[in-house]
């Protein structure tokens, strides 16, 4: 197993996300578009939900293999957010 | 800034960022999913290979700058051929140019070890490829 399912970190990641709808992956669709949706009324710029995105995607892709494309994805977004703002602003 | 150096560094950002999530993906789990194969990345070209663990590879800076003349080497006994050979290398290795050819070449395998279909690895590492030969050979012009 990838990590430690019998501990609380564990327990919300698999199970919580599981049992909440049904389906683990239409409940991190769910959990993504809240975030998305909360990021654009609170005024912040989207692609910084990338930075709470990429620990979860992480510890998903140890287990499945589909998260992998996902994670490269959001590491090239995180790529560009650091060349445009940190290297040449 | 010009173009090659931005992305000079988005491509070193992202090797480095991948590298960073496929040692996470290890310390997590350790028979997990392989994000990105060491070998093909950038960072490769600095390890020092000395054993499993990854180390800086210090001397590669006196190595890489340009130290002198180069020497003739006789490959096809045709004079002509091997000085316009000889110095066509010398050129390529104390100019940097070896760096371009990585910039140009990189994300197309770092997309084909992320085991995306291959029609996007194609398609996305065709337009980096295309477009950064256009910039290498617009900064060789000075217009960069």
């Amino acid at each position: 197993m990838f990590m430690n399912v019998n501990d609380t970190i564990g327990i919300i990641l698999m199970q919580g996300t599981t049992t909440t709808t049904g389906n683990l992956f239409l409940t991190l669709m769910l959990v993504m578009i809240f975030l998305f949706v909360v990021s654009i009324m609170l005024g912040g710029k989207l692609e910084y939900t990338a930075i709470i995105f990429i620990p979860l995607i992480l510890v998903y892709a140890t287990e499945f293999q589909e998260y992998i494309a996902t994670l490269g994805a959001l590491l090239f977004y995180l790529t560009i957010i650091l060349t445009k703002n940190f290297f040449f602003k | 800034m010009g173009n090659v150096v931005v992305a000079f560094t988005f491509v070193m950002i992202l090797n480095v960022l991948m590298f960073l999530s496929q040692i996470a993906l290890v310390t997590v789990s350790p028979d997990t999913n392989t994000l990105i194969n060491f070998d093909q990345s950038l960072l490769d070209d600095y390890d020092i290979k000395n054993g499993t663990d990854k180390q800086l590879n210090t001397d590669k800076v006196s190595i890489d700058l340009p130290a002198g003349e180069g020497s003739i080497s006789p490959v096809t006994q045709n004079y002509f051929t091997d000085i316009f050979s000889s110095i066509k290398n010398w050129i390529a290795d104390t100019t940097g140019l070896k760096y371009l050819k990585a910039i140009a070449l990189r994300p197309y395998n770092l997309l084909q070890a992320m085991n995306l279909p291959q029609n996007f690895s194609f398609a996305i590492g065709t337009l980096w490829y295309g477009i950064s030969i256009l910039l290498f050979i617009l900064l060789l012009w000075g217009q960069d």
